[in-house]
């Protein structure tokens, strides 16, 4: 090697690269020191996204899916569901009915709140009554106010009172968390910042609109969960928490939208109490009230196709009712509508309602994909020689259209998802197939008298029977509505997460593990 | 100049008053308070029960005459669900939104100036056109789609940065740079044109004959003259960005700024906050004003006698 070597490059020009050279090195390692954090990804921890921060961590005074990831982890109602809908014994061992409105529930004892203070009838009975407080302002109202109040009868037990005989006091039991008496009044405004419940896991932090982190309670009266801290990160914008997913800044979420699943790393799809169907109007007025019309209608609609082209094939048909297995009241032997275009097309004919207008009030963008799925419906209607006149509107106006309070002559046709997280058939009987309810444009005297009669039946078996009857009335003598499907709710996750969903929705982090 | 100041602020109570009432009225316009709060599933007799026990029942202009009364002293009541006063609320997460505002407007001022300098000095040059077209794609591209391409090409396509949240040098890139393009597109455009006229005025020609070289004409006679609109540009950009971009790109990017919890007060319907937020929005626009102002004073002496 030459001693002297000439640089081909002037010492000017030379500074100068170098200079670039050193200022682009800094660069990278500005870039990689500021690279996305790998978040230690161990097997007792887990992230899960969820798309707002929860308003409030008041079980009590929210009725709202999300707040609901994290609640109840925190908190426990005295039933629960298990996986399948079905309720079960939980903070309450035991619940024996004294009088047509009473009932006692025996407590499970030993259980303390996350602050030390004692779970027992005192506890139980000031949650009951907190949440038909009108000071809490309850979102629950609509579930909970056929109860009247509840008091101790005893350490472990508590006694709760209904205005009328109510078949349903079970279920609503299972949305009513349990609080601490002597901690909610010591923290009085800060009641839905700070938490105190019995539940596996306790607050550790709350960085508004970021994140909420929670860790395993150590002295949780049940199973100790296997994942120990747990993180709620805030994100609101469906394809970023998509995004966050497919680069393991997150290892669960809901929401998965049907046409992500192909590139969601794994996803579990829970059915939900959500379904769709075309509400029908049979009220004085509306074009469609022979009955072989709305029947025609249901024959016309191919819910296979439309369920593979827009949900993914997930999800179930409904089966002439707006119920489902799960459901109290769900009538099995109701034979589902097949697609039979050819049967509709005669039906039609028959009702002499050859291009008879019928119109379809939905709403545009209040569910995913909305606005497609009427449309084709529209299409399937027309193909059977409907006129249909297709209304699409903003979810607002779409809501006014509804209710008949605010719009008194219903559309012939609303299009809408009922959630029922009750898992009884009141709810949805009195909400759509009774004019008890302001959202419905039917109404049958038979119905009326049935779903009457089933409100004072205490009797199990008796009272299951009078609500199958009146799906059979709504599913073919007189049908309620076009009925659509049953929809699920997708979760997204890493390969590691093995989760199974509740057919309520309920996250209990306590139950996920975490492989390697 | 006294009367100046006096007719600009009441001039801005006016504008406050206005924004707040218009945002009180248009939560009832809106549909049904009651019924956009409770699940749509809730019994008619439930829902009148929670109507009483919210004052809904009251009639309109009595609940606003309570709610006015009680705004003009700051206090715009407590959030629905949150239980706390939602002026704080309103707040709170503002120092987040100042944090990349502040960044972003810089940005943009510094570059946009520069950009807009150097191509308003050589009109129809290469370098200006190469300016004139970036600028209009700066303007141009839908805000939304840009902070979601970001998002996608340097989280998941490249790895370099978090796809979303708070804490680290690094989360703030992507709001920043996305936040920036608008401001910094129009910022170029507003000054390449007011360099350009300026620069066509007698006085610089008298400057030029003077022997000045040309950056001395250009930055101290032509830019201290073309001023005023780029800074009513900027600080119209700035009011835009604290109040109205933050919703998009926040949300989007996780960050918990103002934009983010205006997002979330509209989702759950907290009317109090929204009504807060919409003072604290209205607020950013006046003090905005007020500064554009004083630099006006500044930057041209003769505003000062009027």
């Amino acid at each position: 090697m030459p001693a002297n070597i000439t640089l081909p490059v002037s010492r000017r020009k030379m500074l100068k690269l170098t200079g670039a050279a050193s200022s682009s090195a800094l660069f990278t390692g500005a870039m990689s020191s500021i690279a996305a954090p790998a978040f230690a990804q161990s097997a007792n921890s887990i992230v899960v996204a969820i798309p707002y921060d929860p308003p409030s961590l008041d079980p009590l005074a929210i009725e709202q899916s999300v707040p609901a990831q994290v609640t109840w982890n925190i908190y426990e109602p005295l039933l629960w569901r298990d996986k399948d809908g079905g309720i079960i014994p939980w903070l309450a061992q035991s619940l024996e009915q004294t009088s047509p409105t009473t009932a006692v529930l025996k407590l499970r004892d030993g259980v303390k709140f996350h602050n030390g203070e004692a779970f027992n009838a005192d506890a139980a009975a000031f949650s009951i009554n907190r949440i038909l407080d009108p000071e809490t302002k309850s979102q629950w109202i609509g579930t909970i106010n056929t109860i009247k109040g509840a008091r101790a009868v005893g350490d472990l037990s508590v006694e709760v009172e209904t205005h009328e005989p109510d078949p349903v006091l079970q279920s609503r039991l299972t949305v009513i968390a349990m609080m601490a008496p002597n901690w909610t009044s010591e923290v009085g405004n800060q009641v839905g910042v700070q938490t105190n419940g019995t539940g596996p896991y306790q607050l550790e932090d709350w960085k508004r609109n970021l994140s909420i982190d929670l860790r395993a309670n150590p002295s949780y009266w049940g199973a100790a969960p296997s994942i120990e801290s747990l993180t709620f990160r805030v994100i609101p914008e469906d394809a970023t928490r998509f995004q966050s997913l497919r680069t393991n800044e997150i290892d669960l979420y809901l929401g998965v939208l049907p046409d992500q699943i192909g590139e969601a790393p794994k996803f579990e799809a829970g059915l939900s109490q959500n379904y769709s169907f075309l509400r029908l109007s049979n009220l004085e007025g509306s074009s469609i009230q022979d009955p072989r019309i709305r029947q025609a209608m249901n024959y016309a609609i191919d819910k296979d196709g439309l369920r593979n082209a827009l949900h993914g094939g997930l999800g179930n048909n409904l089966n002439a009712q707006l119920s489902v297995p799960e459901m109290t009241g769900y009538n099995p032997n109701i034979e589902p509508y097949p697609y039979d275009p050819d049967r509709a097309l005669d039906l039609i004919r028959e009702a002499g309602a050859h291009g008879l207008d019928v119109t379809i009030e939905g709403p545009k963008g209040r569910y995913t994909g909305d606005a497609v799925e009427m449309q084709a419906i529209g299409a399937m209607l027309e193909s059977v020689g409907l006129h249909i006149d297709l209304v699409l509107r903003d979810p607002n106006s779409w809501v006014r259209i509804g209710d008949r309070n605010q719009t008194p002559t219903p559309p012939e046709a609303w299009y809408v998802r009922h959630t029922n997280t009750t898992f009884d058939a009141d709810r949805t009987l009195s909400s759509y197939y009774s004019l008890r309810g302001s959202y419905s444009s039917f109404s049958n005297a038979e119905i009326d008298s049935v779903l009457d009669a089933s409100r004072k039946e205490m009797d199990p078996g008796k009272r299951l029977e009078l609500l199958n009857r009146a799906y059979e009335i709504g599913a073919y003598e007189d049908p309620m509505g076009v009925y659509l499907f049953q929809h699920t709710e997708i979760w997204g996750m890493r390969k590691q997460v093995e989760f199974t969903p509740y057919a309520d929705g309920i996250l209990h982090v306590g139950e996920i593990r975490m492989t390697g | 100049m006294y009367k100046l100041a006096m007719h600009r602020l009441g001039h801005s109570a006016l504008l406050i008053f206005g924004v707040v009432t218009v945002v009180f009225f248009t939560n009832f316009l809106l549909g049904d308070p009651v019924r956009v709060m409770l699940p749509a599933s809730t019994p008619p007799e439930a829902v009148e029960e929670f109507r009483r026990q919210m004052g809904f029942d009251r009639p309109i202009l009595v609940q606003y005459w309570e709610f006015i009364t009680r705004a003009a002293l700051l206090d715009f009541g407590d959030s629905w669900w949150q239980k706390s006063p939602s002026l704080e609320i309103a707040l709170r997460p503002f120092p987040a939104t100042l944090q990349l505002g502040i960044v972003a407007i810089a940005l943009a001022s510094l570059l946009g100036i520069g950009i807009g300098l150097f191509a308003g000095a050589r009109p129809g040059s290469t370098w200006d056109k190469l300016a004139t077209s970036l600028s209009i794609l700066g303007v141009s591209l839908p805000l939304i789609w840009f902070t979601l391409m970001m998002a996608l090409v340097f989280s998941v396509w490249l790895g370099l940065l978090p796809t979303a949240g708070y804490g680290t040098a690094g989360h703030m890139v992507l709001p920043v740079v996305t936040l920036a393009a608008l401001p910094l597109g129009r910022t170029v455009q507003i000054t390449r044109a007011s360099i350009i006229d300026e620069l066509a005025k007698p006085y610089i020609t008298t400057a030029r004959s003077k022997g000045l070289s040309e950056r001395t004409v250009i930055l101290r006679h032509a830019l201290r003259n073309a001023l005023p609109p780029i800074v009513t540009e900027i600080g119209w950009e700035s009011a835009l960005l604290l109040t109205g971009y933050s919703i998009i790109v926040e949300s989007v990017f996780g960050w918990p700024g103002f934009g983010f919890s205006l997002y979330h007060a509209i989702l759950t319907r907290d009317m109090p906050v929204i009504i807060a937020m919409a003072f604290v929005a209205a607020l950013v626009v006046v003090l905005i004003n007020i500064i554009v102002d004083i630099i006006y004073v500044i930057a041209d002496p003769t505003i000062r006698k009027t």
